[in-house]
């Protein structure tokens, strides 16, 4: 049986063993998406890339401590999403940007680096929603998670998640239709 | 007629609904209603437009991650090696200290049994001497 085919738990089993490449594999399946995960709270390409190598390098320290009590791909999207909100405020700590009474909901007033390449049309619209809204709505249509995942990801009630993708949808509707009068 | 709620018809594009009468509930009324229709077709296009949103891929990233493990690796095991000098470091100074201590102890002790045997041999001498007062304040010193 190819590497490539063996599912998360048997990977990491065997990563615990000491089979570094496993861990490699775990890397490459994930990569992508933790990146996507942190570029949607960082907004800027660079960050993110640093964000999602400092993830990984935290899986890979606290692999061992891994309960599986969800699974791996619930375990690491929560993981990224905690640290990409630490970082956010590591950085709004440094660049001071407004007081600390606001860091409930600095994402939205989180001052955009300059993409560094051009964003579709989906980007710009995405990232028009609010934060939580674009996290549950890419959780669910990107990444194919179900809401009960998403719950436990983003740390909130399955009902929470169930409006927020409703309320994310209806906010693209209005932005698609702005776009489409400009 | 009454309208499906919307985010009725959102759980139903994500196909959240565990019930088949609700789902079977909703597929009916989409038959026959072109709002519900209309808001379920938009629901659907939405879904579309998010498949267009990706983030460039990094090919280099493995290569930059075994980097910076190696490097995190390295910045662990000289903090262990700092910390397992200053470790040896405080257990020696502690052990210098300790035998310090227990050399002006032990010193102290062997000034206080020399002045101890003198006092009990004044006190030994007086049992055989005439004053009796002498023999009790001794005593009570001794004690």
């Amino acid at each position: 049986m190819e590497k490539n085919n063996l599912n998360d738990e048997i990977l990491i089993e065997n990563f615990l063993k000491g089979d570094e490449y496993s861990f490699r594999m775990l890397f490459e399946r994930y990569y992508d998406n933790v990146n996507r995960i942190v570029y949607s709270y960082t907004k800027n390409y660079d960050d993110a890339k640093d964000v999602t190598q400092e993830i990984f390098l935290k899986v890979y320290e606290s692999l061992k401590s891994f309960k599986k009590k969800s699974k791996f791909s619930t375990w690491l999207y929560r993981v990224s999403v905690n640290m990409s909100i630490s970082f956010l405020r590591k950085k709004s700590k440094e660049k001071n940007f407004f007081s600390l009474e606001e860091v409930g909901d600095f994402e939205e007033k989180f001052e955009e680096d300059k993409p560094s390449y051009d964003r579709n049309l989906a980007e710009k619209i995405l990232f028009e929603l609010p934060e939580k809204q674009r996290l549950a709505f890419i959780l669910s249509q990107k990444e194919g998670k179900r809401y009960k995942e998403i719950a436990q990801i983003l740390n909130v009630s399955e009902k929470a998640v169930e409006a927020l993708v409703y309320r994310a949808r209806e906010n693209i509707k209005i932005l698609l239709e702005k776009n489409k009068s400009m | 007629m009454k309208h499906i709620e919307k985010i009725l018809l959102s759980k139903y594009v994500d196909g959240e609904i565990k019930k088949e009468e609700t789902k079977k509930m909703i597929e009916d009324h989409l038959k026959v209603c072109n709002y519900c229709k209309d808001v379920y077709n938009s629901y659907i296009n939405i879904n579309s437009l998010i498949k267009n949103y990706d983030v460039k891929s990094d090919e280099n990233a493995y290569l930059a991650f075994v980097e910076k493990k190696v490097n995190f690796l390295n910045s662990k095991k000289s903090n262990f090696k700092f910390s397992f000098s200053f470790g040896i470091a405080l257990v020696l100074i502690f052990l210098f200290s300790f035998s310090l201590t227990l050399f002006t102890t032990k010193r102290s002790i062997s000034t206080t049994n020399k002045v101890s045997t003198t006092v009990v041999d004044k006190s030994f001498n007086n049992l055989f001497s005439e004053d009796y007062t002498s023999v009790v304040s001794t005593v009570n010193f001794g004690r």
